[in-house]
């Protein structure tokens, strides 16, 4: 009995051992095809020896899978991602069948490096990070969409940004254009009741009647003249910075003398500092702006204590304004003064590109998918996908106001599949009908016409150039900036260079070399007119109330 | 004071420097109880407060405005009601299949007399200290065909190997004459283990529970990447996902929905801590007993 009992378990042990050597051998069993079959893909045909009901074929029923961004807007019930009217209208026109997958609203990135690495992903991606496709390139995950796109509408349409998604002169992203607002930037929330009261009767047009200002409300009242928080190199500080001409929100990069540079390592940045300190030294900012949040910037400010704040764009107004009215406060939107130098100052936040959209290497149809996205590009579809049914969702008067119905009131799932949404639909879809545009349109004052633009965000990005860039401006520029502020560094300009030629040592060099290369080598074009308004000439529904004067 | 019946004036004396003692301990026990209820506090006033005087700061621990729209809109949410639904439902059946599991792998670990049993340890802790990594265990997942079920929140965790190493030793912990005596009675190891090792490791089992089912509730980074079908989402990923779109003003939002206020957020984090609240003070004893009795014996 014990003989046996000892075999037993000698026998237990030894198949835990093989059970953790298989685990850990062996292939996933949807890996990449055979180049043949890519072959036969690439001249065009079809190959469509397999039954339709299987994922990959070409053909009527050949099931697409699309991974389509995160969002947190729930499906209603009886609903989701592959059964709604969206979803049956596509197949309806294209005759394929769909397979979609909505990654989470958090840690998106790592699901899906899990879903590639586990053979999950055999379609296209929809993405909103535009690092992403050069991660998975470098793990030669991707295939390009080159042998496909001549006479693809969509890449006809669309041609002008796909430098954006080139990669080893290969177009492995497709770039889908702007969501409907390329220009969107900080806002300076003013108490005008209170400046009323110190006899501030306008708006500041200048740098000097701004800083005038501010010290007019230390002196006269006991609030803090202007809230803010974090480091001065983040993008909470944006507006003050773009007074310098070194706004960086989302935008670090300058063409200066033909050259790329990064604004935060320039010359005016260093005044910018200066003023910063200046703010500081004076009270006028808060002395504890390091420890601050967002949340508590609010509160300063909602609780009269603050009479003016930072807003780092318009996503947090429609909650902020009503608290704001709540608490017989008149707050505005003040308008840019100009900047240090007499410059225009502009602030950016841009989004001038919605999506890129890149292909596995396990697709087995890549001709289907460029098809799919020919569909959607139509405008036609792309009406359907973002306001519905014309006299079910919505109805169309001769100037081609729209008016959602009850059920396009309800069509807020839909969002999902807004991924080729121009810019004049943003008007009427989120602009008006979802209530934003007297939030948007008056952040989008301070980007609109600037020629200050940032050529690198119209550039292809390597993941590990952005992770260096990040990394740098944690450790040496947000650290300087912070301590330079505060004191704990004495600001100088011999401090100051010795910041920039740290950053340039560690690596900044190489990059500012690299984007400056890049950029020469497709011309040095001029981006400014990118940065343009789409706010129709007549609009009604956007009256501008929370600007200064409170009309637009 | 210890009264061990003698008379007045015979008792134990306490020191000056006992005494002092006592009141400071007391007084940082106070001080330590009070930084960790006053966040609760403050989160609770929120979750009932009106939106204007969360958003500005006016709320420390007592609530303003009291409303309960916060808490009737999370309830009205079918997401958060779904996502409890699922939480609670994946808790039980998670604790259950887990315990069974660890108790069927305690219970041999535990016989001195196992061959092999030196090396099987050795097997289990080595897992506790390194694992294959996230893609790995993410093929493991999907080559047992759970990828994006509800079985994907159950087995890929099911035992946790420091669980089994406390249930060893609360298995240790039982006279061997308990067993000994069931065998002449000819009990076979499935009835001793069942009838006499189970019920004398009670306590140990409660803690055990305990661990796996708070494991269950808060846990969500599983969920997140072997589940796409939302309606299988955990609350703790829609608590994290509303959060995280609340402290992100900068974020690109839905659009359709404004970013959700301080006091939502609040009201969220209460729904989905009033379970727990609920059931421990059921299994508080069992938790301090059972941790104990488990620890590390020789």
């Amino acid at each position: 009995m014990k003989k046996l009992k000892k075999l037993f378990a000698m026998l237990l042990a030894a198949a835990l051992l093989l059970s953790t050597a298989a685990c850990t051998s062996g292939q996933p069993e949807s890996k990449a095809p055979s180049s043949s079959s890519k072959a036969s893909s690439s001249s065009g045909e079809s190959s469509s020896q397999e039954d339709a009901a299987e994922p990959g074929n070409t053909g009527s029923g050949a099931k697409l899978q699309l991974i389509l961004p995160s969002n947190s807007t729930p499906f209603p019930d009886g609903m989701s991602e592959n059964d709604n009217f969206l979803v049956d209208y596509w197949r309806e026109k294209t005759g394929f069948d769909f397979d979609i997958v909505i990654l989470p609203n958090i840690n998106s990135a790592e699901k899906l490096n899990l879903m590639f690495s586990g053979g999950e992903v055999y379609g296209m991606v929809f993405e909103k990070d535009f690092t992403s496709p050069s991660r998975f390139h470098d793990q030669k995950m991707l295939q390009p969409f080159d042998d496909y796109m001549e006479g693809s509408y969509f890449f006809e349409t669309f041609k002008d940004f796909q430098g954006k998604g080139q990669m080893d002169g290969q177009q492995y992203a497709a770039i889908i254009p702007t969501d409907g607002i390329p220009c969107s930037s900080s806002l300076y929330v003013v108490r005008k009741d209170i400046l009323g009261t110190i006899g501030i009767k306008e708006q500041p047009k200048t740098f000097d009647d701004f800083n005038s200002m501010l010290y007019d409300i230390k002196s006269k009242t006991e609030m803090i003249p202007l809230a803010v928080y974090e480091a001065p190199s983040k993008d909470s500080w944006d507006t003050i910075a773009s007074l310098f001409g070194v706004s960086y929100q989302h935008n670090a990069w300058a063409v200066r003398d033909g050259n790329v540079v990064l604004r935060h390592t320039m010359p005016a940045a260093f005044d910018y500092l200066t003023y910063c300190k200046k703010l500081y030294d004076d009270g006028i900012i808060p002395k504890d702006f390091l420890s601050l949040t967002s949340d508590t910037l609010d509160q300063l400010y909602l609780g009269d204590q603050a009479a003016t704040i930072i807003k780092e764009g318009c996503w947090g107004m429609p909650t902020f304004i009503p608290a704001s009215e709540e608490n017989s406060q008149e707050s505005r939107f003040m308008d840019y003064p100009t900047g240090y130098y007499g410059q225009i100052a502009s602030g950016f936040q841009d989004r001038f590109f919605s999506q890129c959209v890149y292909l596995s290497d396990s697709c087995q149809n890549p001709q289907d998918y460029v098809t799919l996205l020919d569909f959607l590009a139509q405008p036609e579809v792309v009406k359907v996908n973002n306001f519905g049914l014309e006299g079910e969702h919505y109805t169309e008067d001769e100037s081609g106001a729209m008016t959602l119905t009850e059920a396009g009131e309800n069509l807020q799932w839909a969002v999902y599949y807004r991924n080729i949404f121009l810019p004049e639909d943003w008007y009427q879809v989120y602009g008006i009908n979802a209530n934003w545009a007297e939030y948007y349109y008056p952040t989008e004052r301070h980007s609109v016409g600037t020629t200050d633009f940032d050529p690198v965000e119209f550039m292809p990005q390597q993941a590990a150039d952005v992770t260096l860039q990040t990394e740098l401006k944690e450790t040496i520029i947000d650290q300087y900036y912070a301590k330079a502020v505060t004191g704990e560094v004495e600001l100088t300009q011999e401090t100051f260079d010795a910041m920039v030629n740290e950053w340039l040592d560690a690596g900044g060099r190489e990059l500012q070399e690299k984007y400056t290369e890049q950029y020469k080598a497709i011309g040095s074009p001029d981006y400014s007119h990118m940065y343009v308004s789409y706010l129709p000439d007549e609009h009604p529904g956007y009256t501008g109330k929370y600007l200064w004067d409170g009309h637009e | 004071m210890v009264n061990m019946g003698k008379k007045k004036g015979q008792g134990i004396r306490r020191g000056m420097d006992e005494k002092v003692f006592r009141v400071l301990s007391g007084a940082l026990i106070l001080l330590f109880s009070v930084a960790c209820l006053l966040p609760f506090l403050r989160v609770v006033s929120e979750a009932v407060s009106g939106d204007t005087a969360v958003a500005s700061g006016e709320i420390l621990i007592l609530p303003k405005d009291f409303t309960l729209k916060q808490l009737k809109f999370i309830l009205d949410t079918p997401q958060f009601t779904q996502g409890m639904w699922v939480s609670l439902s994946s808790t039980v059946v998670y604790t259950v299949i887990s315990i069974v599991l660890t108790c069927m792998l305690a219970y041999p670990l535990s016989r001195t007399d196992l061959p092999g049993r030196r090396g099987l340890m050795f097997y289990v802790v080595f897992t506790m200290l390194f694992n294959g990594g996230m893609v790995p265990t993410y093929l493991v997942v999907k080559n047992l065909g759970i990828l994006n079920t509800f079985w994907a929140l159950i087995i890929p965790l099911a035992i946790s190997q420091f669980n089994v190493i406390v249930l060893v030793n609360g298995f240790l912990g039982i006279p061997k004459e308990m067993e000994e005596s069931a065998l002449i009675d000819g009990a076979g190891q499935f009835t001793i283990l069942v009838r006499i090792m189970v019920p004398l490791a009670k306590p140990t089992l409660a803690a055990i529970l305990l661990f796996y089912a708070v494991a269950r509730w808060n846990g969500w980074f599983d969920a997140v990447m072997y589940v796409n079908d939302r309606s299988l989402f955990p609350l703790p990923v829609i608590i994290k996902d509303l959060v995280q779109q609340g402290l992100n003003t900068s974020m690109f939002p839905s659009l359709t929905t404004p970013p959700p206020t301080q006091a939502i957020r609040s009201a969220a984090v209460i729904f989905s801590i009033v379970p727990i609240i609920l059931v421990y003070p059921f299994l508080q004893k069992y938790f301090v007993k059972g941790v104990t009795l488990g620890g590390v014996k020789g």
